[in-house]
């Protein structure tokens, strides 16, 4: 136990001792520690670049060490950022690292140290850290100036989607700063009392010339800001490719892709670099670069091609072989020569690129809608010749080459055109022939078709024809027509005629087309058949002959209405009995003869068979067609026709031989057919009620008089009749000589009794209601004077006029109890009563003395002193209606007039 | 973008046929109230914001609030409407000139920052206007009473004018710029006006000194004799 004591106590001092000693070792100084640190700031990139060197290397020694760098913020305990920099050390060398701070350094102070540490195997026992070096201060805040703010970090370049981190600094405390990002107020955080810190986060680019920040401070007067600049991102060059043309010069282009969207000066440049040769050059253009090939014939290349703008770089690499990547220029000089009817050769020259270089060139040719290709193998000068050409037809030729070695590309098409020359016609014409009998002579009208292209070989110039009497064979004439002439007018006898018409043109002439003619024109008697047409023209057919026949010629008129009837035939083989006329001159509605001959061996044509139809019958239009025969007749009207309907006509003269040209034809819409009528109606009848309403106007005094007079006539009167047909015998028309006349007698009244006109009004309507008045009066009227003889004339003209005015109105319901006779007695009967009870004492005293009633009854009234004398007088006299101011009486006196004073003024109403 | 281009495009061709009129070296228009309506006109055509203050704005992202209200011309940059109208005929024809001078080599200093071809392109049409104007100064000058000797008429091609040194913080160039062309085209609108009072009160001079001082350290040019015979000194104001 002792023993284990004693060597427990000895293995601890020896640990203790080598404690110590380590101790020791590691308190004095690394002898290759950093020395001379010293820090250099660098603002527009936010670096911190340090320089110190390592003393005490030997001469030529190296060494591998390990240098641990420290950075802190703002205070040297805030530690950001540590980093071990490994390098090899070199004897006298000095030191070199850069930091680049996110924050820019003018935002906040910064402190640096470094320490070291051997990293070798020649020497481990010095494999610790040396002591720190003293921190180094970076404070760039005071250098600033005397601005009352700060933003940082100035003009920074960055990419797309980045983050930036910016900052204001600020002379006083507290502050009112704020920031903005293109004019939105951003939110930061205060790093220190004067300096306040915005993060951005993904920063958009928005335009060319950078992104606006700034800041303002409360009084609004100061402004600090930066420029972002925020470029897009750089992208990699697309399809770079390299070729030649000459073996001289290497053209490469690629896609750049989109533009980094920065000031030029910001913008991304490109450099192309060979690596076998080490040679590199700036590229001008941003899309293609030149390159001149190595005159000793270098044939590999190996390219970089490097995108690159301050923020990136991007590179794409191509590896060829020149010989490979040749693409020839056109070729030049192309030529044809020996150009004839059907062939040409065509030669062309290929630029040289090099002796040794094959090319292989394409030759087209296009002519007639037919291509002719041909690849040609060419060193220096190219060769090609055509056949089978057709002539007279414009060909168009070209050519390209490539590397036949090593192809790479077609050069670009060089073009030339060329004409081949004309040959003679190379088929007949097709000829046909009218033939008419005018008197003992034919005469014979001679159609043509043009030769096709193909068939003319040329210009044709003219036609020739040989005429040959068949019966007398040594006559012959030979007529000359020239082109473009489609036929001839022959007069001919009544022989046997051969016709032979050739086309000719500058090198030749044709077959010759062969037609017999005799007088006869062979139009015998053949029955007319209907055909119907349909939407391709008109399909014929017809019987065979059982003799021989080289052919059968379908013949018609395109225009058959027209004095040109525009003849037109088709020829169609032996072995053929049915055939399609189709033209584009047909027309629905028109009737189109069809005559089918047949071609004998001889050439004599005979005919077979007549067809006739319309191409399209027109169901819902009505053609009309009137002949009209007096040339001197300029008017026709047209009858039938439906209204409201749309109709075309046209006016043509003809002749025997037959109608001349259609005119334009004129459009004519015809009226409804119910405004006429109408018209034929009402304008009668306006008329007739027109006369007479103006014979009524004219003879309204008579027609007043015959119908409806002022004063009626009693005899003539219904009254008379109703009163008759009650069969009441006591009844009848008073005679006036049977008239004992009653008095109304107005006796003075009072001035100062008067009543107002209100209060008399009840005896004035009464005064009323005895008259036959037509019309009501408005406003106080005129007095009315009653004449009646079965009153006395003096006493009934005393008291109407002057005295009383008298209500206008009357009651209709009154008025109409008038209406009857027997309403109208007893109407007169009350209301005379009523007058004569209301009327009140002291007033203008009324007294009716009735006839009757003193007669019968003896009344105590006072007969009047002047009976009247009757009138001679069979009728009621008008009402007379006096004007208020002359019948008013004044306002003082009225009552004073006597009676006869009035009497004298009524007469003067007689 | 249409009718922004119009409105940039028209006035500066409207100016182009103005200079057309206007003999451009060695010749001058002799009719003083011709040349001095064609003044008037010009002035009236380069004070429009439209021809560069405008686009500047807009293509250096200036035309938000809070920052338009800050490109406002710097006093004493460009010379008061007062100032202009204290002057003698003289020593304004010589501030216009000078003033226009030092416009050109900034606007040659601005092009650094215009990065599209469009705008470029309406700046270096300011500047041939400028000078343009500056030729009629230069003309007009020819025309006062007493003048035997006048400023060099523009060179077309601005060569080796120097050019003011930049600020190197971008923002705070931008805003000068803004300030610098605000200035710019209300000091036209000044010279206009001057022009104007002189069409107004053809015989008044104001405060005529004695312009063989206020030349003094300017560049000045004999006139041909040729020159000085087309010169209607009958119809000049006195």
């Amino acid at each position: 136990m002792a023993l284990f004591s004693v060597f427990q106590t000895t293995f601890l001092l020896a640990l203790l001792s080598l404690r110590t000693y380590q101790s020791e070792v590691l308190s004095e100084p690394l002898p290759w520690a950093p020395e001379s640190l010293r820090v250099f700031i660098n603002s527009t990139h936010q670096c911190l670049h340090l320089q110190w060197s390592v003393h005490n290397l030997a001469h030529h020694q190296e060494l591998k060490m390990v240098f641990q760098i420290e950075i802190s913020r703002i205070k040297t305990s805030n530690v950001i950022w540590v980093e071990n920099y490994s390098t090899t050390v070199k004897w006298n060398q000095v030191l070199h690292w850069s930091w680049e701070s996110k924050l820019p350094l003018e935002c906040a102070k910064h402190f640096i140290r470094m320490r070291s540490a051997v990293d070798d195997a020649k020497t481990p026992e010095q494999s610790f850290w040396s002591n720190w070096s003293s921190w180094e201060e970076v404070h760039v805040q005071n250098s600033l100036g005397h601005d009352p703010f700060f933003v940082f970090p100035k003009d920074k370049l960055v990419e797309e989607g980045s983050n930036v981190t910016i900052c204001y600094v600020s002379r006083s405390q507290p502050n009112n700063i704020s920031c903005y990002l293109e004019g939105v107020r951003m939110q930061g955080e205060q790093l220190e009392p004067n300096v306040s810190v915005f993060n951005l986060n993904h920063v958009a680019f928005i335009r060319e010339t950078g992104t606006n920040i700034y800041c303002k401070g409360d009084q609004g007067d100061s402004i600090k800001g930066i420029v972002l600049f925020v470029s897009k991102v750089l992208e990699e060059p697309k399809d770079f490719s390299c070729e030649t043309q000459d073996l001289t010069t290497l053209n490469c282009t690629w896609d750049p892709r989109s533009d980094t969207g920065l000031l030029k000066q910001l913008s991304q440049s490109y450099t192309l670099f060979e690596s076998f040769s080490g040679k590199k050059t700036l590229c001008k253009h941003k899309s293609w670069c030149s390159w001149e090939v190595a005159p000793e014939s270098q044939e590999m290349y190996n390219f970089t091609l490097t995108a690159e703008n301050y923020l990136r770089k991007r590179s794409v690499h191509l590896l060829f072989n020149l010989t490979h990547r040749v693409h020839p220029m056109a070729p030049f000089s192309v030529l044809f020569t020996d150009v004839s009817a059907t062939n040409a050769t065509m030669t062309w020259k290929v630029h040289t690129t090099g002796n040794y270089y094959t090319l292989l060139c394409q030759v087209e040719l296009y002519g007639e809608g037919e291509v002719i290709q041909r690849n040609v193998s060419v060193e220096v000068d190219g060769k090609q010749l055509f056949g089978g050409l057709k002539p007279d037809t414009e060909y168009r030729a070209q050519v390209r080459c490539a590397n036949a070695n090593h192809f790479w590309k077609w050069s670009e098409w060089t073009r030339q055109n060329f004409t081949t020359a004309e040959a003679a016609p190379s088929e007949a014409p097709d000829v046909w022939r009218n033939v008419k009998s005018v008197q003992g002579h034919s005469v014979v009208t001679l159609f043509w078709k043009p030769l096709s292209k193909l068939q003319a070989n040329g210009k044709i110039l003219f036609y020739n024809i040989v005429i040959e009497n068949l019966d007398r064979s040594s006559i012959s004439k030979l007529l000359s027509i020239p082109a473009p002439a489609n036929g001839t007018e022959l007069n001919l006898d009544q022989c046997l005629y051969q016709i032979h018409v050739t086309a000719n043109n500058s090198v030749g002439t044709s077959p010759a087309s062969v037609i017999i003619v005799s007088g006869d024109p062979g139009n015998k008697e053949v029955e007319e058949e209907r055909v119907k047409g349909m939407e391709d023209g008109f399909s014929l057919s017809w019987k065979p002959q059982p003799g021989n026949v080289t052919g059968y010629i379908v013949e018609w008129c395109d225009h058959p209405r027209g004095p040109l009837c525009d003849l037109q035939w088709k020829s169609v083989g032996p072995t053929t009995t049915s055939t399609v006329v189709s033209s584009d001159a047909f027309r629905p509605g028109v009737q189109y003869n069809f005559r089918i001959y047949g071609i004998s061996t001889e050439r004599v044509p005979y005919l077979l068979e007549k067809k006739t139809g319309y191409s399209q019958e027109l169901d819902d239009a009505v053609c009309c067609k009137y002949r009209i025969d007096n040339p001197k007749q300029k008017t026709f009207v047209v009858e039938n026709l439906q209204p409201e309907s749309f109709y075309e006509f046209l006016v043509t003269p003809y002749t025997s031989v037959g109608e001349g040209p259609h005119g334009a034809f004129t459009k004519v819409t015809t009226p409804d057919e119910y405004s006429p009528i109408l018209i034929r109606i009402i304008l009668p009848m306006v008329f007739c009620i027109l006369l007479i309403m103006i014979i009524c106007y004219l003879k309204s005094q008579w027609m007043k008089e015959k119908c409806y007079p002022d004063i009626p006539d009693p005899y003539k009167s219904s009254v008379l009749s109703l009163i008759k047909s009650k069969e009441n015998p006591r009844l009848t028309i008073m005679s006036i000589k049977d008239c004992v006349p009653d008095s109304i007698e107005v006796l003075n009244k009072q001035e100062g009794t008067r009543k107002s006109l209100t209060e008399t009004e009840s005896s004035k309507a009464t005064y009323l209601y005895l008259l036959p008045t037509e019309k009501s009066y408005s406003g106080p009227g005129p007095c009315i004077c009653f004449e009646n003889f079965t009153y006395n004339q003096a006493a009934s003209d005393s008291a109407s006029c002057g005295h009383v005015p008298v209500a206008p109105v009357a009651p209709l319901s009154q008025l109409g109890l008038l209406t009857s006779p027997e309403n109208l007695l007893k109407a007169l009967e009350k209301n005379y009563m009523n007058s004569l009870g209301e009327i009140p004492a002291g007033e203008t005293n009324l007294n009716y003395v009735s006839q009757l009633a003193s007669a019968m009854s003896g009344d105590k009234f006072i007969l009047p002193t002047n009976p009247p004398e009757p009138a001679l007088c069979s009728e009621y006299k008008m009402q007379m209606a006096i004007p208020l101011g002359l019948a008013s009486p004044p306002s003082s006196g009225s009552s004073s007039l006597s009676s006869v004073t009035l009497l004298d003024e009524g007469e003067h109403y007689h | 973008m249409r009718a922004q281009l119009m409105r940039r495009t028209l006035p500066s061709l409207v100016l182009g046929l103005l200079f057309l009129s206007t003999p451009a070296m060695g010749s001058c228009l002799d009719k003083y109230q011709e040349l001095l309506a064609q003044l008037q006109k010009q002035a009236d055509i380069m004070q429009r914001t439209s021809l560069l203050l405008d686009p500047y704005i807009q293509s250096q992202g200036l035309d938000k609030d809070g920052l338009k209200e800050h490109c406002r011309e710097r006093p004493g940059a460009f010379p008061s409407r007062d100032a202009l109208q204290g002057l003698g005929r003289w020593e304004f024809l010589r501030t216009l000139d000078t003033t226009l001078g030092r416009v050109l080599h900034r606007l040659t200093a601005l092009q650094r920052d215009i990065p599209k071809a469009q705008d470029l392109e309406t700046l270096n049409r300011a500047k041939q206007n400028i000078r343009g104007f500056k030729n009629n100064i230069h003309c007009m000058a020819q025309l006062l009473p007493g003048s035997s000797e006048t400023t060099e008429p523009t060179p077309t091609d601005p060569g080796t004018s120097p050019s003011p040194t930049p600020t190197s913080d971008t923002f705070q160039r931008r805003l000068e710029g803004c300030r610098f062309l605000h200035g710019y085209h209300r000091f036209m609108h000044s010279v206009g006006q001057v022009f104007r009072e002189w069409g107004e009160s053809p015989s008044r001079s104001r405060r005529h000194s004695p312009h063989q001082g206020l030349w003094k350290g300017t560049r000045r040019m004999q006139l041909s004799r040729k020159n000085k015979r087309l010169l209607p000194r009958g119809q000049l104001p006195r």
